[in-house]
């Protein structure tokens, strides 16, 4: 979605209609999903949530100002819903118990796959949380650069840099065949 | 396995769509209210100002005014006053600012017109390199120097074209032939080998120790990409290298950590010029660095540093998103 088209679904929003909320939840509802999922680790929560936000954004599109970058604007609102409810929930959730939690059933990738039987998302797990918060940003939101380093307030070499690093880190574990 | 193929995985991993993105979308519709809530873009309050502190304001402002001219008067008498002396404190014991005293020669005894060239390069400079992703930048950009002239010609830029900190203040130096170089040749496999740690910094004052001729700076790191516990915010660095760097100027500078002596950060490599950054984000580096000479980049002429110096020429200005591909490089070494 460009940002004239997300102006003209906002401006739809403003006006009440609700065909603008849909356009962007087209446009980036997965995407949205995606960030609640990789913070919360819950597939219910993350659907709650995302339903949140698109209720959140029908009241709070007027907000959005002309110019600004929609995409990091979304992905910021998203984010500090998801770290609102993980301080309300109190308890973060151990990696061990994230299958029985909802997170995607172990099931086996493809024989081509070069990570073999191991997770992804459990190789994920072994990084550290700046690292793995950039690499769901740029992988899963489809975030570029640029965009996570005004989300995260960061600057923009640090951000490519983190990223570089734990695709390295990713990259080595997975040949050694560990976790470490 | 590729860098390439394990973002392949992590996307195949992380890339999971809404279960039931219909059954979502009626559940969010369903508890949609009627019409949202009216919130239009921020916009600065205005603030009602009485008569009475308009007349304040004003007054406050003629204040302002007559007592900045009346600074700026004493100004000139004092610059005017500096002109005539040839040599200017230092901010550093006993030495002298020899890069700053040839220039301010240089520009005293250059016409008004050619003054200006000393002069950083306006924002007319800017557009010009942004537009055609740094192609040849214009006839503007030529301060009608022999030098610029010639550079000209060969579709070349100079030192003094591009947007630095105006160069009135080089780290302090007092015999530059203590200042030598050392003849290994500059790869930057093997630079990027031996380096622990690259930085940006800034230059924030730098002097000579007059025995051995060693450079000390002290830099404000504004960035730091390290393999293991990088350098302070504020690095002192000692060097023998000739390049000298100058004060308020920016750089990344590949870093070598030396074990025996905690603390004790040097340059990877001393005997070339360190890449400098511009202030409208491109960098400046010489042509050993064969992974930011693959990015499209304009030849720069820079004044040479010594006799035998064989950078002077080989300098060239790319964006400073090349530096990604770089540290990208440095990255896959380790």
């Amino acid at each position: 979605m460009t940002d004239s088209e997300f102006e003209s679904a906002v401006e739809k929003i403003r006006a009440g209609d609700s065909s603008g909320l849909r356009e962007i939840y087209d446009a980036y509802g997965d995407r949205i999903y995606r960030i609640f999922l990789g913070k919360v680790h819950h597939h219910q929560d993350a659907e709650d949530l995302t339903s949140d936000f698109f209720l959140k954004l029908w009241e709070c599109a007027g907000s959005h100002r002309s110019g600004q970058g929609h995409r990091s604007w979304l992905t910021t609102i998203a984010r500090n819903m998801a770290i609102d409810h993980l301080r309300k929930s109190v308890k973060m959730m151990p990696v061990e118990d994230a299958e029985e939690a909802g997170l995607p059933p172990d099931t086996d990738t493809p024989e081509t796959s070069v990570l073999g039987n191991m997770q992804a998302a459990e190789l994920l797990s072994s990084l550290s949380e700046d690292e793995q918060e950039i690499v769901r940003l740029h992988v899963a939101a489809e975030l570029t650069f640029r965009e996570i380093a005004e989300v995260l307030q960061k600057p923009l070499g640090t951000v490519a840099w983190k990223y570089r690093n734990a695709i390295g880190k990713l990259q080595k574990r997975a040949k050694e065949g560990r976790l470490v | 396995m590729t860098r390439h193929d394990v973002e392949q995985q992590c996307r195949e991993a992380l890339q999971q769509n809404i279960p039931d993105k219909e059954a979502l979308w009626k559940r969010i519709e369903a508890n949609l209210p009627a019409q949202p809530a009216q919130q239009p873009a921020e916009e600065p309050p205005k603030r009602k100002i009485s008569m009475v502190y308009r007349t304040i304001a004003a007054a406050a402002c003629f204040v302002f005014v007559a007592g900045g001219l009346a600074v700026w008067g004493l100004s000139q008498t004092a610059k005017n006053a500096r002109k005539t002396e040839t040599a200017r404190p230092s901010y550093s014991n006993n030495v002298d600012f020899a890069g700053e005293q040839a220039v301010q020669e240089q520009a005293a005894e250059a016409p008004a017109e050619e003054a200006e060239a000393y002069e950083p390069q306006g924002e007319a400079a800017a557009p010009a390199m942004d537009e055609q992703a740094l192609d040849f930048a214009g006839d503007q950009l030529y301060d009608g120097t022999a030098k610029s002239e010639e550079a000209k010609r060969e579709n070349k830029l100079t030192y003094a074209q591009l947007k630095v900190p105006q160069t009135t203040e080089i780290a302090a130096v007092t015999d530059r032939s203590k200042l030598k170089t050392g003849d290994s040749y500059f790869t930057e496999e093997s630079v990027l080998e031996n380096t622990f740690a690259i930085v940006k910094a800034e230059v924030l004052r730098g002097s000579q120790e007059e025995s051995s001729g060693v450079m000390t700076y002290t830099l404000h790191v504004l960035e730091s990409y390290s393999r293991g516990e990088g350098p302070g915010v504020t690095l002192t660095l000692s060097t023998s290298s000739p390049y000298l760097m100058e004060k308020g100027h920016v750089y990344y500078l590949p870093l070598h950590y030396d074990d025996s002596i905690p603390g004790d950060w040097e340059l990877s490599y001393a005997d070339a010029p360190q890449i400098e950054c511009t202030q409208d984000g491109k960098i400046l580096y010489h042509s050993g660095w064969a992974t930011l000479l693959q990015r499209q980049s304009i030849p720069v002429v820079c004044e040479p540093q010594y006799d035998s110096d064989f950078f002077y020429d080989r300098m060239y200005l790319t964006d400073s998103t090349a530096l990604e591909e770089l540290l990208d490089v440095w990255a896959s070494m380790q």
